[in-house]
């Protein structure tokens, strides 16, 4: 009997700098924007290299490290969940806030659920209790309110604001 | 002034949405000042959070991101902001005699392999017509699971007035009213009611849906403030 070829098991991905990153199908099912080429007639897996000009290589790299960590931390029992938590812990300490901004971009862009959720987290931890001063810087963005705007919600939710530090 | 974080492009709203509905609602609320794209993202209608104690995913929606049958005809429902709330808004019933109120979860959102209970989250004030008022909770996991259950949804069911019905009709609702499941009081000052627990095995998505009717008497009902629908794990706290 013929013996058919073994077929490519992986899909190649092409950041926007460095050379083309191979991740197994079950990696590049949680992107969902990957998964939409995929499903695309037209792609063919030996041949097709993905292109991801919104995505550096070391985003993507932590974004299929963090994948592959927790898709074989999975179902497993709870003495998994202390090194779970501490490669959680250790992969948010190798990121400045400007490579975590970045990496929540990618991770928007590629659509990855689970990374995404992650990361939001991470920041809604960083921004916890800190001025409306702090945040804006956090996320570079400038206060686009008009005085009357500002006056309008300070007013409204007055409750909010008790004991909060002006900026 | 130049910010050295000024060189990246500005996140999308849906993903400060994302992050703002992982924080509380007091900062929530405060940082709807830093931007008006912040304001926005602040009236996202779906509140996340992880279990303290397991890291499984808790949900809640919002009671905008319900569907009330005649949630947005003013002399019906009133949307209005409370300090309590971890939402932007909630809905308070003004009077109805047709009570309709369905959530949907998909059950992607939530973790796997993990047993879910849902709860309606509310309050009641000046409320009438619950005293003597059989809500149908019910639940349709697609395919799976379908129930539903009549329940009591005021606690202090006595102190309602009765003007609505026949003194023979009252004893008779009473009676059916006997001994039927109540809320409890939450932490945070809400009343919460089980609508039904089920098992998530996260094997495939299913549409969860959740309803809270009381459309068979059908008389006049008000003082009801919804703060939304929540999903959590059957032991969470």
């Amino acid at each position: 009997m013929a013996k058919t070829p073994e077929p490519k098991r992986t899909i190649s991905l092409k950041p926007c700098d460095g050379d083309v990153i191979e991740v197994s199908p079950m990696i590049a099912k949680q992107m969902q924007t990957i998964q939409s080429f995929i499903e695309d007639d037209s792609f063919i897996a030996t041949t097709t290299i993905i292109p991801l000009p919104n995505v550096t290589a070391f985003q993507l790299s932590k974004i299929i490290d963090y994948l592959n960590y927790h898709s074989n931390s999975k179902a497993v029992a709870d003495n998994v969940k202390e090194s779970t938590k501490k490669f959680d812990e250790e992969f948010l300490k190798e990121l400045e806030h400007d490579k975590l901004k970045e990496l929540l971009h990618a991770a928007n862009y590629l659509n990855v659920k689970e990374v995404l959720d992650f990361l939001c987290q991470a920041v809604a931890d960083l921004i916890q209790d800190k001025s409306v001063k702090f945040v804006r810087k956090f996320f570079g963005v400038v206060n686009d309110y008009s005085v009357e705007e500002e006056e309008d919600i300070r007013r409204t939710h007055a409750w909010a604001f008790e004991g909060v530090e002006e900026d | 002034m130049e910010e050295k974080s000024m060189k990246f492009d500005p996140l999308p709203e849906g993903c400060i949405a994302l992050i703002l509905s992982r924080t509380t609602p007091i900062d929530t609320c405060n940082l709807s000042l830093v931007s008006t794209e912040f304001y926005s993202a602040s009236k996202s209608d779906v509140s996340f959070q992880l279990d303290k104690k397991s890291g499984k995913k808790c949900y809640m929606l919002g009671a905008r991101a319900l569907s009330i049958a005649w949630g947005d005809t003013h002399c019906y429902w009133e949307w209005t902001n409370m300090p309590d709330s971890r939402f932007f808004e909630v809905a308070k019933l003004k009077i109805v005699c047709w009570l309709e109120i369905r959530g949907v979860l998909n059950t992607n959102a939530l973790s796997p392999n993990t047993h879910y209970v849902a709860y309606f989250v509310f309050k009641m004030i000046n409320s009438y017509g619950f005293n003597i008022c059989l809500v149908e909770l019910s639940i349709d996991i697609f395919g799976d699971q379908i129930s539903n259950k009549n329940v009591c949804l005021n606690l202090n069911a006595e102190e309602e007035p009765d003007y609505d019905f026949e003194e023979e009709e009252i004893m008779d609702l009473r009676e059916r009213m006997q001994g039927l499941q109540l809320p409890n009081v939450r932490s945070d000052g809400w009343l919460e009611i089980e609508i039904e627990n089920f098992f998530n095995s996260g094997l495939e998505d299913k549409e969860v849906l959740m309803s809270v009717m009381e459309i068979k008497i059908g008389h006049s009902k008000k003082g009801l403030i919804i703060e939304g629908i929540e999903v959590r794990p059957k032991d969470a706290n």
